[in-house]
């Protein structure tokens, strides 16, 4: 380090108060009364990590009340058909609905399925009709 | 440290008043010399000495030591009461305050070392190096190098890592150099 550093710090090491302002602000000091200790009106059954203060625990717990608040507004208004899907009656409606629809799509089937039979039972009786005429 | 600083600070959190009166004895120069260093006036160093002190023993019976010195936690009070008082007061380091403190002391050393040093002068110069630095830079180089405290206790002072306070004391080291070299030119 540079030398004048040194020795000027050397020198500021030697500052020290007065005697008088030592033995006088001792005696002021020790006249007053201590604070006492505050304690929490509760303990908490969990030991929080240190640097972990009342404050950011108050902090911490508003953040999740405004996310819990938020929530439940956001289901109340946003979201009528989340609403809408826990009622009984809601739900009851959507099943009959579903079910007339598998029938329909179930009679279509049939209705296909049997043109094509009919076609198909035709074409082979036809050709039974040919074979009896050449014989 | 003292000793016995343990069961003494667990005397004086129970109102000890013998028991605090030693802390007080041991640690009353350092804490006045770390604000001295700062505000310049000794009567103004003298009065925040007293409110720091004041303050400890009003506080003690809630101190946590958390495995630091008793003395960091007396150093982070004094720099807590210089930052309000620079708040409050809005006035500057007074280098000839901190002259006429160090003078008697200036005599003590030898006459060769005298003739190489204008005490005022190099003094001037030395704390406007200082002011050039960071906040943080300067606190570190007078804690380290007035106040003889360790990486360690610096870092509990001032509130940042061990690491960090190396990396601030390399870097105010070299700029501190850079700039008496250019005032001995």
């Amino acid at each position: 380090m540079n030398k004048k550093f040194t020795t000027v710090t050397n020198l500021l090491r030697s500052l020290e108060p007065s005697r008088e302002f030592m033995v006088r602000s001792k005696q002021m000091i020790l006249s007053t009364a201590q604070e006492p200790l505050r304690r929490l009106p509760f303990r908490l059954p969990v030991r929080l990590p240190e640097g972990v203060t009342i404050q950011t625990a108050f902090a911490f717990a508003s953040v999740i009340l405004v996310v819990l608040a938020g929530g439940v507004t956001y289901f109340n208004t946003s979201s009528g058909q989340l609403a809408q899907s826990f009622n009984d009656d809601t739900l009851m409606q959507e099943v009959r609905t579903a079910s007339f629809e598998i029938q329909i799509a179930e009679a279509q089937y049939y209705d296909q399925s049997a043109t094509a039979v009919a076609l198909a039972l035709e074409k082979i009786s036809g050709e039974q009709d040919n074979e009896k005429t050449i014989e | 440290m003292l000793e016995d600083e343990q069961e003494l600070i667990q005397a004086a959190q129970h109102g000890d008043d013998q028991a605090f009166g030693r802390l007080y004895d041991h640690y009353i120069k350092a804490i006045y010399r770390f604000i001295a260093v700062k505000v310049g006036s000794k009567e103004q160093a003298e009065d925040l000495t007293h409110e720091v002190f004041l303050r400890a023993w009003q506080k003690l019976p809630s101190f946590k030591s958390r495995g630091f010195p008793f003395s960091s936690w007396l150093y982070r009070i004094a720099r807590n009461r210089v930052i309000d008082h620079y708040r409050t007061q809005k006035s500057h380091l007074n280098v000839d305050d901190l002259v006429g403190q160090m003078e008697e002391e200036f005599l003590k050393v030898s006459s060769d070392q005298r003739q190489q040093l204008d005490l005022k002068l190099d003094l001037e110069k030395v704390m406007s190096a200082l002011e050039q630095l960071t906040p943080d830079q300067r606190e570190v180089m007078e804690l380290r190098f007035i106040e003889d405290l360790s990486p360690k206790e610096i870092a509990e002072v001032i509130g940042k890592r061990e690491g960090t306070v190396r990396i601030l004391q390399h870097r105010a080291t070299k700029k501190l150099q850079e700039l008496l070299a250019e005032d001995d030119e």
